[in-house]
């Protein structure tokens, strides 16, 4: 739902990136010097398995407008199949956070390989222009410490 | 003989055999319309055993303390041997308590008893207009209910059936080792489940919006987590300090927050037993989330909790064609 934004905010987007794929995605994406929206603060996580829904959630719960989460392609996970099973967990997220009435465009998943560097680039437009679309989080803010 | 006398003659034998050390059961409550759970470890109390349309407590939830050795002792006595009585909802939640080995199976005598579904004396209250039930009867499925002014009043038992009971379709345990009675097949719903699907169709903001009314009468004294059979950790993720993942709860946010993780964490686990529902102090409608998960784990994995000791729970496993359409592609 497209909401009244003041013209100072710009989304605040947290990445769990798997340190074997998406990672090194994002690092060629930088050392290729290609331009992409600065909003994303990145997490190196071991890989996407990791990655539990606690996580996204305490984003979210703690003023992220947007959260992303990307793996090793299926099939190319370092760790044989950490990314299929976070597959599974993410599939039931995503439906349960829309019918509790979270928009679907606030938490996304994808996959980059290490040699997609552009396709990480183009994925960050992606996802900022769709934050901003949505307008900030409408979850109130809880603690932070 | 009654479902009654039989649970009470199978319990002391259990007892008296020596094959478990104890019984939880279903004793008569202190207020009407509600039988209180009873653990019954000597074959001389098995009197105290009851069987009515009130049992609604999901007996499951007792288990995995059962199992929970003291820390403080330095040699943890062996595991005690329980028999537990179990309608359906109680059957598929131990199902899932062995297969998340919070409870042996070898120490466990499960003992299926049929469930017509159960009455709730909150739904008497409201279907009434009664401030409180002083005394409740049935006789074949009419229940004369006495209010607290002293009028009594005869109600058809399906208009009392509590909100889970009444879209119960397992209403046997799959998994047993003994049976008392006759168990009833799989039925349909007695009705759709109207509400639940106008909430579906709604649009996302509104939805978000009636998932925060809900929630914001919740004041997080946490009777769900205490209800559930599922919510067994030592130390729940709300009351961890390392790491701090909410706040005390005196912003929504925190507890927005505590609803998200322990709904989720039923994901593919929820056997639909509505005990998180009746024991809320405050009627937070939280079966219309819970079902979502319930219904999501049946049409992304088909799986349904507690029906087969074998098969895996859907979240620890993986298959190659699993659905990929929420994925973001940039291209």
């Amino acid at each position: 739902m497209p909401q009244e934004t003041n013209n100072d905010w710009t989304p605040k987007i947290v990445a769990f990136l798997c340190n074997w794929c998406s990672y090194a995605g994002a690092d060629l994406a930088g050392v290729s010097r290609m331009q992409y929206a600065p909003n994303v603060r990145i997490i190196r996580v071991p890989c996407s398995g990791r990655v539990s829904p606690m996580h996204i959630l305490s984003a979210l719960h703690r003023g992220a407008d947007g959260v992303l989460v990307s793996g090793c392609h299926p099939g190319d996970c370092h760790y044989i199949s950490g990314n299929l099973v976070a597959r599974r967990k993410f599939s039931m997220l995503k439906t349960f956070l829309e019918h509790v009435g979270v928009e679907p465009e606030r938490v996304q998943f994808s996959w980059v390989s290490a040699s997609e560097g552009a396709r990480f680039a183009s994925l960050m437009e992606k996802v900022v222009q769709d934050i901003i679309r949505i307008g900030p989080a409408r979850m109130p803010a809880g603690v932070v410490d | 003989m009654s479902v009654q006398d039989d649970i009470r003659q199978t319990a002391g034998q259990l007892l008296a055999d020596g094959k478990v050390d104890l019984v939880i059961g279903f004793a008569e409550g202190t207020l009407a319309m509600k039988a209180a759970p009873c653990f019954i470890t000597a074959a001389d109390d098995v009197e105290q055993l009851v069987w009515n349309s009130f049992c609604l407590n999901n007996l499951a939830v007792y288990l995995s303390r059962c199992f929970t050795p003291d820390p403080q002792l330095r040699e943890p006595p062996p595991p005690p041997k329980v028999a537990v009585i179990v309608k359906g909802c109680d059957g598929r939640s131990v199902v899932g308590l062995i297969k998340e080995q919070q409870a042996p199976r070898e120490n466990l005598t499960i003992i299926a008893v049929p469930c017509d579904g159960m009455l709730d004396a909150d739904v008497a209250r409201r279907v009434l207009g009664a401030e409180e039930i002083v005394a409740a009867d049935e006789v074949d499925g009419a229940v004369k209910i006495t209010d607290e002014t002293g009028k009594e009043t005869t109600v058809d038992r399906k208009e009392l059936l509590a909100e889970a009971c009444r879209f119960c379709t397992h209403r046997a345990a799959a998994v047993y080792d003994q049976t008392i009675g006759e168990l009833p097949a799989d039925a349909d719903p007695l009705a759709p489940d109207d509400q639940f699907e106008a909430y579906c169709q709604k649009p996302t903001a509104d939805k978000w919006r009636q998932f925060c009314s809900e929630i914001s009468k919740c004041v997080l004294c946490k009777a769900c987590r205490s209800a559930c059979p599922n919510c067994y950790c030592r130390t729940c993720f709300a009351d961890q300090t390392r790491p701090n993942w909410m706040g005390s709860g005196a912003k929504l946010g925190d507890v927005i927050f505590y609803h998200l993780g322990r709904l989720f964490h039923q994901a593919g686990r929820c056997v639909d037993c509505g005990a998180c529902v009746r024991a809320c102090p405050v009627g937070v409608d939280l079966r219309t989330f819970t079902y979502k998960l319930v219904e999501d784990a049946e049409q992304l994995f088909d799986f349904t909790p507690g029906l087969d000791l074998e098969q895996a729970p859907p979240l620890t496993v993986f298959a190659p064609g699993d659905s990929e359409n929420f994925i973001t592609d940039p291209e």
